[in-house]
């Protein structure tokens, strides 16, 4: 742990006083592929008639056997290497054996001792509470490969079950237990999505369950807070069910606080899994019967282990993230952080935003624009809504320059308009001879709305200038 | 005309000069199927009405009848795997062998009886009563492809179509005195087989005579895009394979002739005598006891058996758990054990690792010798409710295959003739990884030179048309 | 291999409720004779040196083996057919008792 963390977590711990929030997240997302994890069948499900996305393999049927979806496999290795993983060269997948209607096979294909990859971190740039802008690095336990479940529907006292998702590939991202507030878990969803989405290789539709997010929360009491002897508590609480970043943080703070009342009492919380009501934004027990919990993982002896080679690695590229792009435009064109963060939020409107600034650098000579940070003004322009993203680029440039370049001024119109603004304006004209000099702006402002824009504004301000002087 | 024994090469030469019509050979094995099964048991499902089937005298099987083993998932016919759970359970598709079977024309007569899930070396545990063995209906046929050993020796099924975890198509062979090939774990697609112990499950065959075996093969073996661990190696010809008299080296380990009945021993003797005299090298190799077999196998087997028959649960098909029986019941308990949090290491990775010891083992040997020959089981068939007295439950009939199936190796059964009771012998030939075809090469000239003691012509007498 | 343990009968009501069987006392008596006599058995693997050896993780040598990503529609069932086998159904789903 580094002073920088031992600040941070000393501050934290006076704000929260007598308990330590130790906040982990395990992360499902969908990816997006053609077909099934383990067989041809298509991954779309949402949406379909229950029961009519099925084939014997994933409907579980006697006899039928798993073959991995190799684009599943690229698009894991591509997860991993934009969290900075360490790819295990050699991985496999295991069988987690319990027993779920929604379970066709009673066990879910998974991976168990070596996932595809471990040991990655996510860094990236946040606005905080007190609006600046900080670094947050989170550390990654593991990000490995496994299959989706069907789905319950509970009526009456009957469960039906529908296995249109089952077998779809599902990714699961886990983090360390890093966070300390719920906030900075939101920012890293956030920051985790956009990523998602930059890879192309997942919808991460929090409503259709496409990704979902199961935090898990637990309280160290300060008196056992030791630098140099960390102990985690001894239970923790995971929260499932929740279908927005916005209800994680509020289940996490939920945690938080009854967690808190339990152990103000002097008893410890316990250990169970709690779903979320969004109604009432409180988290509720699930499971109160004890139920045996012993997943007997062995190796899938259906699928062969994989083995990746440096080559085959290689080719698994991870284009520019969200972060690096923020970096970028900040470093390289002098954008404020808000504005880059906001231009990167969607993959393509940053890419919208790169060819604009590409195109623009190309023809640069012919395009006369009169901005002293290009850049700049085109990321405020499209943050700002005033060009649509919409345009084709070409068009695009096109209302950029009529905004921002020199404009042909029409001598007598712009003596005639200078005229009447002045003689409207002889206090300010007054004014500005006494020495308040920025007055000025007010008057080149006047003269450009009169003109609606169809004016150089230097031209207009010289000229101005010129005219009070004389 | 007379077919009674007629190999399937020979009733496929009948069909294609039309001599026989497809339908009549059909009905030919219907009939006896009729006049024995009520007695033999080795049928779970006739398949009565042969007209849903395309049976035409082309393709390489040229509407010869097939029997599959009741654990093969055929589609629209019932296939229970032998337990009352699967009772009616109606596959919607074809497992691998049997939609090649059908492709080559193959017409699929029956399901064959086996143990209850495969679980067993009798079919004792079959949930439909046991199948009896054709040379003495107070004994088993051997298990668990009993029905399918039992269906080919009293020729209710010219071939038949089985499947090993460890011995379950070599030690039904032997005690109804056939020919039983187990492959190369990975030579023929398990898609669609109902999976036992995945990591050694492997469908086979079992003929009465090596050629029939060779022309089956050739259709069922090689790579399936529905099964990972179905292998690329290539599939050579083996019935031309057949034709030319190879001369091998083969080994003799000792481990193999423990506690293996006196006779059987003398039986198998003259068989290597046999090999000699006809040009082949015999040599000693020494081999890990297969005693440590029984275990690694048995600790894999009921881990794998444990996971394999969750999904039975009742909600998409069969009925619920509580219609396994016993010995299902108990393979599923221990292999949660030998799974369960703490107990992983003593067990299945130990397991493991001596499952490679035995792989490792089987490697150094066939650097030395092509083969490795010996009894298939210690003794022959056993009377009905025999195998209840003995400790460890059918496992120990097995112990002499369960090495080969740990490495994954091929291994045969080949009938050398009857003991003094009247009840089969068999020898066994285990070869490395993908030399079928020199096993059945071997094999074949074993055929040859001794055509099997006269056995076929002991057995067919007792079952005439 | 140490000498591991022997099983009781709460091990075995234990292991039944994992693997979700009904046994009765008759039963788990006759069971736990049988499983603890192969426990037994199993102690032979002591005997096997193996501290030096892999894990014999799977049977064939093959690796990466896998499909590419498209639709099999081939064997893709209809919603009949996916119902054919099953006990119990209500409107194209499966039903089970209420399991929350």
């Amino acid at each position: 742990m580094n002073a920088f963390v031992h600040i941070r977590i000393l501050r934290e711990i006076q704000f929260m006083n007598k308990y330590q929030p130790i906040i982990g997240l395990e992360i499902h997302v969908e990816l997006k592929t053609k077909s099934k994890m383990f067989c041809g069948c298509p991954c779309d499900w949402f949406g379909k008639p229950p029961n009519s996305n099925n084939c014997p393999v994933c409907l579980g049927l006697p006899g039928t056997l798993p073959v991995p979806n190799k684009k599943a496999v690229e698009w894991t290795i591509k997860i991993a290497k934009a969290l900075n993983c360490k790819i295990n060269t050699i991985s496999k997948f295991d069988r987690k054996n319990y027993f779920y209607p929604d379970l066709p096979k009673a066990y879910q294909i998974s991976q168990y001792d070596q996932p595809i990859a471990i040991k990655g971190s996510l860094k990236f740039k946040i606005q905080n509470s007190e609006f600046k802008v900080e670094e947050k690095e989170i550390a990654i336990t593991r990000v490995h490969l496994e299959e989706d479940t069907g789905k319950l529907i509970h009526q009456g006292n009957e469960s039906l079950v529908d296995f249109n998702r089952a077998g779809v590939p599902l990714v699961e991202i886990v983090t360390e237990p890093v966070f300390r507030i719920s906030d900075d878990a939101k920012h890293f969803l956030e920051e985790l999505q956009t990523i998602l989405r930059y890879l192309d290789v997942a919808d991460c539709d929090m409503e259709k369950g496409s990704m979902r997010v199961e935090p898990n929360v637990s309280l160290m009491k300060l008196e056992t807070w030791n630098m140099k002897q960390e102990k985690l508590p001894n239970y923790k609480v995971e929260i499932k069910n929740i279908n927005s970043f916005r209800y994680a943080k509020y289940a996490i703070d939920y945690e938080i606080k009854r967690q808190t009342e339990i152990l103000e009492t002097g008893e410890t919380p316990v250990q169970e899994t709690r779903g979320f009501n969004e109604n009432k934004n409180v988290t509720f027990s699930q499971r109160t019967k004890e139920e045996a919990h012993d997943y007997r993982y062995f190796p899938e002896p259906d699928i062969p282990p994989m083995v990746f080679k440096e080559s085959f690695l290689a080719k698994i590229t991870v284009p520019e993230l969200p972060g690096s792009k923020v970096e970028r435009y900040m470093r390289d064109y002098g954008l404020k952080y808000q504005d880059a963060f906001i231009l990167t939020r969607d993959k393509n409107i940053a890419e919208y935003f790169d060819v604009i600034n590409s195109k623009l650098k190309s023809q640069k000579s012919k395009l006369q624009v009169k901005s002293q940070n290009l850049e700049n003004s085109i990321a405020t322009l499209i943050v700002n809504k005033k060009i649509s993203t919409d345009l084709i680029p070409d068009k695009f440039i096109k209302q950029l320059s009529s905004l921002l370049s020199p404009k042909e001024t029409d001598e007598t119109q712009l003596k005639k308009t200078i005229d009447i603004i002045l003689d409207q304006n002889q206090k300010a004209i007054g004014e500005y001879k006494k020495g308040k000099t920025n007055v000025i702006m007010f008057l080149v402002g006047s003269v450009m709305r009169e003109l609606k824009g169809q004016a150089d504004a230097t031209v207009v301000r010289n000229k101005i200038e010129k005219e009070i002087k004389s | 005309m007379k077919l009674l024994g007629k190999s399937v090469i020979e009733l496929k030469k009948l069909l294609l000069s039309k001599q026989l019509k497809v339908e009549e050979l059909y009905d030919y094995f219907l009939n006896r199927i009729t006049k024995y099964d009520k007695e033999i048991n080795s049928y779970l499902s006739v398949i009565v009405d042969s007209s849903d089937q395309v049976i035409k005298n082309i393709g390489n099987l040229s509407g010869i009848p097939v029997a599959i083993k009741d654990n093969f998932c055929t589609q629209g016919v019932r296939t229970s795997a032998a337990s009352i759970v699967l009772a009616d359970f109606i596959p919607p598709y074809d497992s691998t062998v049997v939609a090649r079977i059908k492709k080559e024309s193959g017409v699929i007569i029956g399901k064959t009886n086996t143990d209850a899930w495969a679980h067993g070396s009798s079919t004792e545990t079959s949930d439909f009563g046991v199948t009896k063995n054709p040379m003495d209906y107070s004994r088993v046929a051997g298990g668990s492809s009993g029905g399918s050993a039992a269906s080919v020796a009293s020729y209710l099924s010219p071939i038949a179509i089985g499947s090993e975890t460890a011995g379950s198509i070599r030690i039904p062979a032997g005690w109804c005195g056939v020919v039983g090939l187990k492959p190369t774990y990975g030579r023929i697609s398990r898609y669609g087989v109902i999976a036992m112990g995945s990591s050694w499950d492997c469908p086979g065959i079992l003929a009465l005579n090596v050629a029939d075996v060779a022309l089956l093969l050739q259709i069922i073996a090689g790579r399936d895009p529905y099964d990972a661990t179905s292998v690329e190696t290539p599939v050579v010809n083996y019935g031309n394979y057949l034709n030319t008299k190879k001369t091998y080296t083969i080994g003799i380990a000792d481990e193999y002739f423990n506690d293996v009945n006196e006779e059987i021993c003398g039986r198998i003797d003259q068989c290597i005598q046999i090999l000699k005299k006809s040009g082949h090298k015999i040599r000693k190799v020494k081999l890990i006891d297969p005693k440590y077999a029984v275990s690694v196998y048995t600790i894999l087997q009921r881990s794998e058996v444990s996971s394999n028959l969750g999904r039975y649960d009742g909600i998409r098909y069969g009925s619920d758990r509580s219609a396994f029986g016993k010995e299902a019941k108990t393979r599923i308990m221990l292999g949660t054990y030998t799974l369960s949090h703490g107990y992983y290491d003593a067990y299945y990775k130990k397991a493991l690792k001596a499952r490679q010891l035995i792989r490792n083992d089987f490697e150094v040997a066939f650097k030395d010798v092509d083969f490795i020959v010996g009894p298939t089981a210690p003794c022959t068939a056993l009377k009905i409710g025999e195998s209840e007295k003995y400790p460890f439950f059918g496992e120990m009939m097995d112990k002499l295959c369960e090495p080969a199936s740990a490495a994954g190796i091929p291994a045969i059964n080949l009938p050398v003739g009857l003991d003094k009771k009247d009840l089969p012998i068999g020898l066994q030939i285990m070869a490395n990884h993908f030399r079928e075809e020199d096993l059945l090469n071997i094999s074949y000239q074993f055929e040859k030179e001794t055509e099997f003691f006269g056995i076929k012509n002991q057995m067919l007498k007792l079952y005439p048309d | 291999m140490t000498k591991t343990k022997h099983l009781t009968k709460s091990d075995l009501i234990h292991l039944m409720e994992l693997s979700k069987l009904q046994l009765n006392d008759s039963e788990l008596l006759v069971i736990e004779k049988q499983l603890n006599e192969t426990l037994d058995y199993f102690e032979n693997l002591g005997d096997l040196d193996t501290s030096a050896i892999s894990e014999a993780t799977y049977t064939t040598s093959a690796t990466n083996v896998f499909r590419d990503d498209s639709i099999d529609e081939s064997r893709l069932l209809d919603q009949s057919t996916v119902f054919k086998n099953a006990k119990k159904k209500k409107n194209n789903f499966f039903i089970v008792s209420r399991i929350i």
